[in-house]
């Protein structure tokens, strides 16, 4: 066995990769963020950007790159719970409680990261049918598609709208343990920063709650 | 002063022998001194079990002061009862309630098997012990005191992790049965010091690899281990001993 396969054969072998897959859809969650953020401009921004994006080599990148990066985060972290699963035995506890002194939230949005991701999973498959896949069909508006339209159009309903809001809520909730946790499955562990990737990792979390929720708050309240 | 008293009631999981299955029973036990240990209350509660000619309920004990890491099972959930940076041997029952239920079970893995009623078979923890943590060069005598000169907080560290106690708690507290923290610990206090230095890869991709075999779970990061464990032993152990991992296979080639 080569020392690839010897290593991804272990626990820690595989949380590390999908610590470090975790942390690249991380970076392209911002880069997303910062293009919607431009349907808020008065004039076709958004429809100006998302010609372009999709007229370069940056879309090919992203849709290969997502297109990797999901299965594989989502498969090795399912492959480890099935270990996890049989490593409490046949017989489970009748009671389970915890001594920790952390904050409740820390210690929940560990407890549920699984199920929050599970969702999250869910819920990025309806937004890529909702967006992705519908974006060569959209009408034009001037020289280019009306993204922001159908942007618009698809939010209007507040039921869509409830779902993107829950669905950023849940990406956020899913960084506030991930983000940290990536870094030290990674090894990486220091008396001064890891309490700031720790603080780090809300911080984006929040900014990415209020960022992607502002969206179809907006078109609703508008 | 009269001497305080509690009532407790007891399920206690009752299982003949390995493999075999089990099931919880319930005892009334009235007139707990307050100042009995957990352990003690178990003994009266023992006593009274033998002489009405049932069998007395196992657990594992030895040292009873805390430190031999023989001791330890679930108090409603609770790895070693609920006090914090405590062993059940040193938990007393002035924590405790007059009319409290208290849930007794034994550690919960996979590689922890029950052998009878609270009692686990931990020899996995020697399996992952026995891969690699130690030194495999000997070098004879032990040397003079300070012909290895060690750094006061290098040693104040190692001497952190080297409390370990390989109780168990943390593979029982954690959600996926993990013992990353026992590992992490038994890697860490070598790789602190100087001594530890020329196996340090070899051993921890060893005892990893041995954890992995033993069929425990893996880190989630939740850190039920670091609350639970008796001596307190921080989570960056883990991290730190992830960081050897990788590095060994990626970097060093092991």
């Amino acid at each position: 066995m080569s020392w690839l396969t010897r290593t991804l054969k272990t626990g820690t072998g595989r949380k590390a990769l999908a610590a470090l897959s975790g942390l690249a859809l991380v970076g392209f969650l911002v880069i997303h963020l910062i293009g919607n953020l431009q349907i808020f401009a008065s004039s076709d921004a958004l429809n100006e950007y998302a010609h372009a994006l999709h007229d370069s080599w940056f879309i090919v990148l992203g849709d290969v790159g997502l297109l990797i990066l999901f299965p594989l985060h989502i498969g090795l972290v399912l492959w480890l719970v099935l270990d996890n699963k049989k490593a409490r035995g046949d017989v489970g506890y009748k009671k389970h409680a915890s001594k920790q002194d952390r904050s409740l939230a820390r210690v929940l949005a560990s407890k549920t990261s699984l199920i929050g991701g599970l969702l999250l999973m869910a819920f990025v498959i309806v937004h890529i049918f909702d967006f992705r896949l519908a974006h060569d069909d959209l009408p034009m508006k001037g020289e280019f598609k009306d993204v922001k339209g159908a942007i618009i159009d698809t939010l209007s309903n507040p039921l869509h709208a409830l779902l993107y809001m829950v669905g950023s809520v849940l990406v956020a909730w899913h960084l506030f343990h991930g983000v940290q946790a990536a870094f030290r499955s990674l090894g990486f562990d220091h008396p001064r920063w890891t309490p700031i990737i720790e603080k780090g990792g809300l911080g984006l979390a929040i900014v990415l709650a209020v960022g992607f929720v502002s969206i179809p708050l907006w078109i609703l309240v508008r | 002063m009269s001497e305080a008293t509690i009532n407790l009631t007891l399920e206690v999981w009752r299982q003949d022998t390995a493999g075999s299955g089990g099931k919880f029973e319930t005892f009334k036990l009235d007139g707990v001194s307050t100042s009995l240990s957990f352990l003690e209350m178990l003994d009266m509660l023992n006593e009274q079990l033998l002489e009405e000619g049932k069998r007395p309920i196992t657990f594992e004990h030895d040292c009873r002061e805390g430190i031999c890491g023989s001791c330890g099972f679930m108090i409603n959930g609770q790895a070693h009862g609920p006090e914090r940076g405590t062993t059940v041997c040193q938990l007393h029952m002035r924590k405790f309630k007059s009319g409290q239920t208290l849930v007794l079970e034994p550690w919960r893995a996979r590689a922890f098997p029950v052998m009878q009623d609270l009692m686990v078979d931990r020899r996995s923890f020697d399996v992952i012990q026995a891969a690699g943590g130690y030194n495999s060069t000997n070098v004879g005598n032990a040397p003079d005191a300070n012909a290895v000169l060690v750094g006061r907080e290098a040693a104040t560290e190692a001497f952190d992790a080297a409390t370990c106690i390989g109780c168990g708690a943390c593979v029982a507290a954690c959600k996926n049965a993990s013992a990353q923290l026992f590992t992490s610990a038994k890697i860490g206090h070598l790789a602190m010091l100087p001594q530890g230095q020329p196996e340090r890869y070899k051993r921890v991709v060893r005892m990893y690899d041995a954890m992995d075999e033993q069929g425990f779970g893996n880190c989630s990061w939740t850190q039920d281990c670091e609350a639970a464990c008796p001596k307190e032993i921080s989570v960056k152990w883990i991290a730190k001993a992830k960081k050897d991992f990788l590095k060994a296979r990626t970097i060093v080639g092991v």
